[in-house]
């Protein structure tokens, strides 16, 4: 995994200037949202019985698992393609994990610039609210938890594209299904209803992903650690289940190329 | 040969061929009339998030914010969202046209390349505007219902606020796409403007929630004419805002417009393409 991501970075590194403004404009994009909620909070004080900084905890672990997911498992949004179109051949062929070689064999360059939106916000939210005193405890969470955000994030979409293996294209549905990940992600679960709650602490994990880790943030506790890292080992369990059952369904193709 | 005659004809098919392009991409666009349908999921989708979220602020606090109340301000997020969501990326292919070179083979056809992506952008418009449009009332009138104090003879008016507001829209977009005659990435530029549309053009929210000074910098900005303007219009229509802010609507347009051919002739004199 890390000489993928090593090889993937010196490719980004070939084209630096395109590099860095697809960084920068992914951040500068992503903050124009810092915009809606400032103004939302300045008509009201609670929105879901968040306030200002709490959403922006979200935006921030969001944002930092996102681009975590798609700079290390880049691919992971291929996955689809390369099934239905005979291209794991060569993956199969190597004496590797086929999961992890498949996924981290691309990365995506504006996901660099999520992260660094979501590091740069989780660093100015820290600063302002605690002193560097507890700071490292509140560091140490944040990173474990966009860990296994970013892990959970990946486990299902691989999830979801793994179906192709059985019913064809469902790719729009993985397109779609990372739309409701990461829109629901960005607001609080309390503007919900109930229903839709607890479809978003299992069907959809976002509760996993961002609103358990914003409570731990808020007042620490094990248990939501021990949650967070126990629901990211179900998932990514899940994740191999259902691919390395799917990979039984596989047809290769007839395809000639060179794969360098 | 009656020369007169025969220029008028040339001009008239000089239209012509362009109004051909548009009924073409129409006719293209129609046939994957339900595909558009379906692919709306995602404005359904946006629109169900917004409704819970503003069902919860007005849940909270007072019954109005800056004069809208719950309906109104879900049918202004439905206006803005179909300005936004019925723009075809015809900008992408015209950056990628000049950037890979492919434009050296566009100018020396027979139209001007402005005017035909022009006619592109309303062949495509059309379809994803009507969808769109189906789709907004359906989810308008499904979330809140009608909207009050509307008045349907006002609508002609407010249609046509929208389709200049969308065509603001494109013509920016055409301005940022025409850069790639001189800067080798331009990506960046287009989600720079998206999110200032987003933001201080008001799609996200009206910008009558803004803190006064910043109102009075968005009044002035040419985003707030694609979306802010418009969408204002349809929920709450006055004449007298109609006939002030319309004029400016059609003024940046001509602007827009202008700079974009302005760019054009500017680029392709400048216009070096190596390779064969």
């Amino acid at each position: 995994m890390w000489a993928y991501i090593q090889f993937n970075m010196a490719a980004h590194m070939e084209y630096r200037v395109s590099f860095l403004l697809q960084t920068l404009g992914m951040a500068l994009n992503n903050s124009a949202f810092i915009f809606f909620w400032w103004i939302l909070f300045e008509n009201v004080s609670r929105i879901g019985g968040y306030g200002f900084k709490d959403v922006m905890v979200l935006w921030s672990l969001c944002s930092t698992s996102f681009g975590l997911a798609f700079i290390v498992f880049g691919n992971v949004s291929q996955l689809t393609r390369l099934i239905l179109a005979g291209e794991l051949d060569s993956f199969l062929l190597q004496p590797k994990d086929v999961l992890m070689n498949v996924l981290c064999s691309k990365s995506t360059v504006s996901a660099w610039g999520d992260l660094a939106y979501g590091v740069l916000l989780f660093g100015a939210i820290a600063i302002s609210q605690h002193g560097l005193v507890d700071i490292w405890l509140y560091v140490g969470l944040y990173v474990v938890f966009s860990l296994c955000a970013a892990l959970i994030f990946t486990s299902v979409l691989t999830i979801v594209h793994t179906l192709s293996f059985y019913l064809g294209d469902f790719s729009a549905v993985a397109n779609l299904v990372t739309e409701f990940m990461i829109t629901f992600s960005i607001y609080p679960d309390g503007i919900f209803t109930q229903w839709l709650r607890s479809l978003l602490y299992t069907l959809l994990p976002i509760g996993f992903l961002v609103y358990i880790p914003a409570q731990a943030l808020a007042r620490p506790s094990f248990g939501s650690l021990a949650l967070v890292v126990g629901a990211c080992g179900a998932w990514m369990a899940l994740a191999y289940f259902a691919f390395y059952r799917g990979l039984k369904r596989y047809e290769s193709g007839n395809l000639m190329g060179v794969k360098v | 040969m009656d020369y007169s005659k025969q220029d008028k004809f040339l001009k008239l098919g000089n239209y012509r061929k362009y109004l051909e392009v548009m009924k073409i991409t129409f006719s293209n666009n129609i046939v994957y009339f339900w595909s558009f349908l379906t692919g709306n999921l995602f404005f359904v989708f946006i629109m169900f998030v917004y409704l819970m979220l503003w069902t919860n602020i007005y849940a909270a606090g007072s019954k109005t914010l800056a004069g809208f109340d719950l309906t109104s301000m879900i049918w202004y997020l439905v206006v803005t969202e179909i300005i936004t969501l019925s723009r075809p990326n015809i900008h992408v292919q015209i950056s990628n046209d000049v950037k890979q070179g492919d434009i050296a083979y566009l100018l020396n056809k027979p139209y001007h390349y402005i005017t035909y992506n022009l006619a592109l952008f309303v062949g495509n418009f059309g379809t994803k505007f009507f969808v769109n449009s189906l789709t907004g009332l359906a989810i308008g009138f499904l979330f809140v219902g009608q909207l009050s104090h509307f008045n349907g003879g006002h609508l002609p008016l407010i249609v046509a606020s929208i389709l200049v507001g969308c065509l603001l829209n494109f013509f920016i977009f055409m301005c940022l796409a025409l850069t790639a005659f001189w800067l080798e990435e331009n990506q960046a530029f287009f989600w720079i403007y998206s999110k200032l549309v987003f933001t201080l053009g008001g799609m996200l929210m009206p910008i009558d929630l803004f803190p006064g000074w910043l109102q009075q910098v968005a009044r002035y900005l040419p985003f707030a004419y694609v979306t802010y303007v418009p969408a204002k219009l349809a929920v709450h229509f006055d004449m007298a805002a109609f006939l002030r802010e319309f004029p400016i609507q059609v003024g940046y347009l001509a602007v827009f417009a202008a700079l974009s051919y302005v760019l054009y002739a500017g680029g392709a004199k400048a216009l070096n393409v190596n390779g064969g």
